[in-house]
Formats: C-alpha cells, sequence, structure tokens
C-alpha cells in the first residue's frame, strides 16, 4: 500500500480478501502471544527477567502493530484459553494504553537482577539488556508519535523520551533479524526465496514508483545511475544495494512482455497522471528497472527474466554493478539478508518529525540535523552491509561502490530540498520522502507514516482508473476472526469506506 | 467372633483405601507435564522469537 512493493489493484475494494490476513493474524495471536503470556510467569519463577522482558517487548510490537492495521483488536478477552474462546475487541486506544504498559514493564524486568540469559538464545541483541532497554524505549517513542495527532499529552511523553535518549541511536543497537543462507530448513531472507532460482525467474514485482522514488524523483525524473567507469559523484548511493536488475535496457520490452511499453513509447499515460516521468512514473523508470505500476492488474507476462529483485540490502541478493545477469539459486549473499525492523536511522527521521510537528527539543538538533541524521545513518547502514555480513564478491568494480563524494553530495541535495521547502508541510514532506527511502524493506512504517503525515506527497496514482476507490486506511478483520469468532465486530469495507484506526483523524481522502 | 470379623473387614477396607489415595495422588502427577520451576523458558523464547519475526515479516509485505 506504500507503493514500496507493487499492489495489483486495481480498486481499492478488490485488492485484498479477508483471508490474505489470516497467516499475520493466527501468527500474532496463536504464536507470538500466546507463546509470550505462557512464558512470562515460567520466566518469573525462575527469576529469568531477561527472558520475560524480551517477550513483553515483542508482544508489545505485535500488539500495537495489530491495531496499526486492523483497529480494534482483542487484547482483555484474548489468550484466556477455554475461559472464552470467541474474545470480542477492545477499543484501540485501550490497547495502546496497555502496549505502553507492557513496555515499561519489561524495562523493569531488564533492571532487575537475576539469571543470565544463556549465549545464543537471544537472536536480536545476543541478550545486550541496555539495547533491549533502549528499544523498549524507541518502541514507546514510536506509539507516542502515532498518536500524536488526537492525544494532547503524547508531546509531554515524548519530549520526556528524547530527553532522557535512551533510544536506539546507533547501529550497533539495530533492531533486526538475521537470516542465514541456510536452504533445509529454508532461513533465507523470504525475498531473496522469492526472486533468486535457478528456473522461472524472479518470483514477483517491485514497485516502479519506489524504483522512480529511489533513482529519479531528484533527478527531474531521469534515474542517475553513474557508469562504473569513474566513481561515482551524484545518485542516491544505496540505489545498487537495494535493487538488482537482470536486464541494463529494455531491448527485451515489448507488447507481451510489457504490455503498457507500447503507449509509454508513443507518450500516451494516463490523463490523471501528473507530468511522466519528472513528477510520477510511469510504466518504465529507465536503465532496465522492471517493476509495475500502481494498481496494474493485468496478467502477469513470462517476463520473469527481466523483472528487478530485491538487492542484496536488506535481502542478502546480488549487488547490482551492472553485470545484467539473470538470477540464480545461491547467487550474491545466498539470502543472508535481515529484517530491518528498527534502525538508529528510523529514531532520527521520527525526531525530526517531533522537532517539527510538535516543537520537541532534540538537543542541538534541528529538525534539518536531525534529517541530515536519518540520512547519514541510513546510507551509512546500506553501504556497508555486503561487509557486514560477510558478502565478498571480488568482480565488483571499485566504481561500482558508493564513494565518500557521492554520499556527501546526496547529503546536501536533500539538505537543499529542506531549505527550498518553505513551509512547515513541504518540510515534513522532505522529512517523509527520505524516510520513506531508508525504510526499504520495512512496510510497517512506510504505511504507519503514510497515514499519519500523507507524505510522501507524490505517491503513483492508480494505473487502471482514476477512482480507484477509498485508500485503505485498515485492513479487512481476517477470515478466520469474522468467520469463527461470534463475538467480532462487522466485517469493515475498506476501499468503500475508510475505516481509519483510532490514532488517524486525517480527512478520508487524505491518500490517493 | 462374627463382629470382630465384620471390624476386621472395615479396617482392612479402610487401610486399602488410605493406601489407594496416596498412590493415586503419585499417579495424578504427569511426569512429562512442565512446572513453573522445571519447563524450559528459552525453549520457548526461540519459538516466540521465530515467530515474531514472522509476523513482522508478513505485516511488512
Amino acid at each position: 500500500m506504500a507503493r514500496q512493493q507493487y499492489w495489483g489493484g486495481p480498486l481499492y475494494n478488490n485488492a485484498y480478501s479477508p483471508a490474505s490476513f489470516d497467516g499475520e493474524w493466527t501468527t500474532a495471536y496463536s504464536s507470538v502471544l500466546n507463546n509470550a503470556k505462557a512464558l512470562i510467569p515460567l520466566a518469573q519463577a525462575q527469576l529469568k527477567y531477561t527472558e520475560s522482558g524480551i517477550a513483553r517487548v515483542l508482544s508489545a510490537y505485535t500488539l500495537g502493530t495489530l491495531v496499526d492495521q486492523f483497529g480494534d483488536v482483542p487484547y482483555s478477552q484474548a489468550e484466556l484459553g477455554s475461559a472464552n474462546t470467541t474474545p470480542g475487541v477492545d477499543p484501540g486506544a485501550s490497547t495502546y494504553a496497555a502496549v505502553q504498559s507492557m513496555l515499561d514493564s519489561a524495562i523493569l524486568d531488564f533492571n532487575k537482577s537475576g539469571a543470565t540469559i544463556p549465549s545464543g538464545v537471544d537472536l536480536y541483541y545476543n541478550g545486550s539488556k541496555a539495547n533491549w532497554i533502549a528499544l523498549a524505549n524507541t518502541l514507546k517513542l514510536k506509539f507516542y508519535m502515532q498518536v500524536r495527532l488526537v492525544d494532547n499529552t503524547a508531546a509531554a511523553k515524548i519530549q520526556a523520551l528524547v530527553t532522557a535518549n535512551n533510544l536506539i541511536t546507533t547501529p550497533a543497537q539495530d533492531f533486526v533479524f538475521q537470516y542465514s543462507k541456510t536452504l533445509s530448513p529454508d532461513s533465507r531472507h523470504p525475498h531473496y526465496a522469492a526472486d533468486y532460482v535457478n528456473s522461472g525467474g524472479v518470483g514477483e514485482y517491485l514497485s516502479n514508483y519506489f524504483f522512480w522514488k529511489v533513482a529519479a524523483e531528484k533527478y527531474s525524473g531521469n534515474v542517475n545511475l553513474p557508469s562504473t567507469a569513474a566513481a561515482p559523484t551524484t545518485g542516491d548511493p544505496r540505489l545498487r544495494y537495494y535493487f538488482y536488475r537482470q536486464q541494463t535496457n529494455y531491448a527485451n520490452a515489448n507488447q507481451q512482455s510489457l504490455p503498457c511499453y507500447t503507449n509509454y513509447s508513443n507518450n500516451v499515460f494516463p490523463v490523471w497522471y501528473p507530468s511522466v516521468p519528472s513528477a510520477t512514473p510511469y510504466c518504465v523508470v529507465g536503465k532496465g528497472y522492471w517493476g509495475r505500476d500502481h494498481g496494474d492488474n493485468s496478467g502477469a507476462p513470462p517476463d520473469g527474466a527481466y523483472r528487478t529483485a530485491w538487492g542484496v540490502y536488506p535481502a542478502g541478493g546480488e549487488f547490482d554493478y551492472s553485470q545484467g545477469k539473470a538470477v540464480a539459486l545461491g547467487m550474491g549473499a545466498g539470502g543472508n539478508g535481515i529484517s530491518p525492523i528498527w534502525l538508529s536511522s528510523f529514531t532520527a527521521f521520527l525526531e525530526a518529525e517531533a522537532a517539527l510537528t510538535l516543537g520537541t527539543t532534540v538537543g542541538t538538533g534541528t529538525p534539518a540535523t536531525l534529517l541530515t541524521s536519518g540520512v547519514t545513518q541510513s546510507i551509512n547502514k546500506v553501504v556497508g552491509f555486503p561487509t557486514a555480513i560477510g558478502y565478498v564478491n571480488t568482480s565488483i568494480p571499485a566504481n561500482a561502490l558508493a564513494s565518500t563524494t557521492q554520499i556527501t553530495n546526496y547529503i546536501a541535495l536533500v539538505n537543499s530540498l529542506y531549505t527550498a521547502a518553505t513551509t512547515p508541510a513541504a518540510q515534513l514532506d522532505i522529512i517523509q520522502s527520505e524516510y520513506a527511502i531508508a525504510l526499504w524493506g520495512n512496510g510497517v512504517e512506510a504505511y504507519n507514516n503514510l497515514r499519519r503525515t500523507g507524505s510522501p506527497k507524490n505517491m503513483q496514482l492508480a494505473v487502471t482508473t482514476a477512482a480507484p476507490g477509498i485508500f485503505m486506511r485498515s485492513f479487512f478483520y481476517p477470515s478466520v476472526f469474522v468467520n469463527r469468532n461470534s463475538n467480532a465486530p462487522a466485517q469493515k469495507t475498506p476501499g468503500t469506506a475508510a475505516n481509519k484506526v483510532f490514532w488517524d483523524n486525517n480527512p478520508d481522502n487524505f491518500i490517493k | 467372633m462374627k463382629y470382630r470379623k465384620i471390624l476386621l473387614g472395615l479396617l482392612l477396607i479402610a487401610a486399602g483405601m488410605t493406601a489407594c489415595t496416596k498412590q493415586l495422588d503419585a499417579l495424578l502427577v504427569n511426569p512429562n507435564a512442565h512446572s513453573l520451576s522445571t519447563a524450559d523458558v528459552d525453549l520457548l523464547l526461540n519459538n516466540v522469537q521465530i515467530n515474531f519475526n514472522s509476523f513482522y515479516s508478513t505485516a511488512s509485505d
């Protein structure tokens, strides 16, 4: 929905079905929350407070995300076993309050003396209670920021957390899940597993808008991917790390392999689109990037050999040095990627938003310097990623790698765009645009940020119709919930009605 | 004599019931069940952590 990945549409009310969300719901309630609830009293009895703290943090994130995506969900009546097999929902605000309490309890647990967690048990921080406390505080900040539109007490709470500054502010504190190259059991990044195969080609489409956002938006809509003949000086330094092109041109594009290509070649664009390509992409972004437009529901042609795949970051795919080779099993970093659940750059972007919209004092930082911090940390994370996961490819030309000059120039460009923005809304749009780029691989925050701020404002419009319906401000209740639970509320009508979650008081037509 | 036999029988029944209760108590303890002090918390935590990432991945797509 946030245009990181392709959305098939063509209408918001038929793009998904309730069953689309069954897996997410079942994993949350039957696995994470259920087992965490069983774990906590056991851990407390055995003085394993780190374990109980971790369980509380993961439960808090899970519950908060369920509210963000579905609105009112079961909490107080859930996980009671046979005592209540048909739990009703709690108001989203109540569940959010419980999330904050869980995080407070987790911090108390981490501060207790007890048994040391055995090495290797903590898959995220390897037993560092300090990092878990920083994460718990950062999640408190994230959830307070989420309610800033509807809760006038949030600003003071945000200020207190920022002032205390026990947050995720360095890459060493990043909250990520590390995948591996192991095939059996398949422990590779799921998008690597979908894209890097020996036959059939890339198994999914990425979003043309996101290609354009990273590669072309700041350069009049033309892809800025310097050749490898010399060290790069312009362009987004993350581009070659984010996406892997199997083709570096459109020699194989035709009416069969890319049905929109004829219209594109004849400059025939949807009449409701702004200027192509300077204000939005259509069909083709340039230099072989092969994805799909927002809401393109046409059948998939045999184009698996041409589609652009996830790159080395964060999926552990291949680094794109314009080699233009077909994907293959084991290619690149072998799927040794990460889930970027919360990175230090995200904290900086959130602080920039708080400073701009709430007047939060963030040390000596201004919204502009915090924006710079976020962009810098994001770039450093991405360009340092191959080394961090031990990926070595001696075929990569040195000039294909991001250079210091390129990084400096990119950050200067972002700063100049921010300086040129004359209104707080325009400034917030710059912050959120950069935040959206840094979020590659994290659709949770991208969807939240879009609904909270309405930015990036230049999201690609649906391609098949000017009236795709109302943007989904929350998702269908899963079928496993509404079909099996007599106390479930009536099914929502996303696409037809806004169905906003409690913290979203923006207008219904806020997002296209 | 008859009363002695009845009394003896009652005593045997009572003793049997007492013994049976003690054995029954022991039999009712499931040797496979975890108690608060013996359950493997770290094994359970592994499940929570793996499934949490699975939840995140699904919610993120």
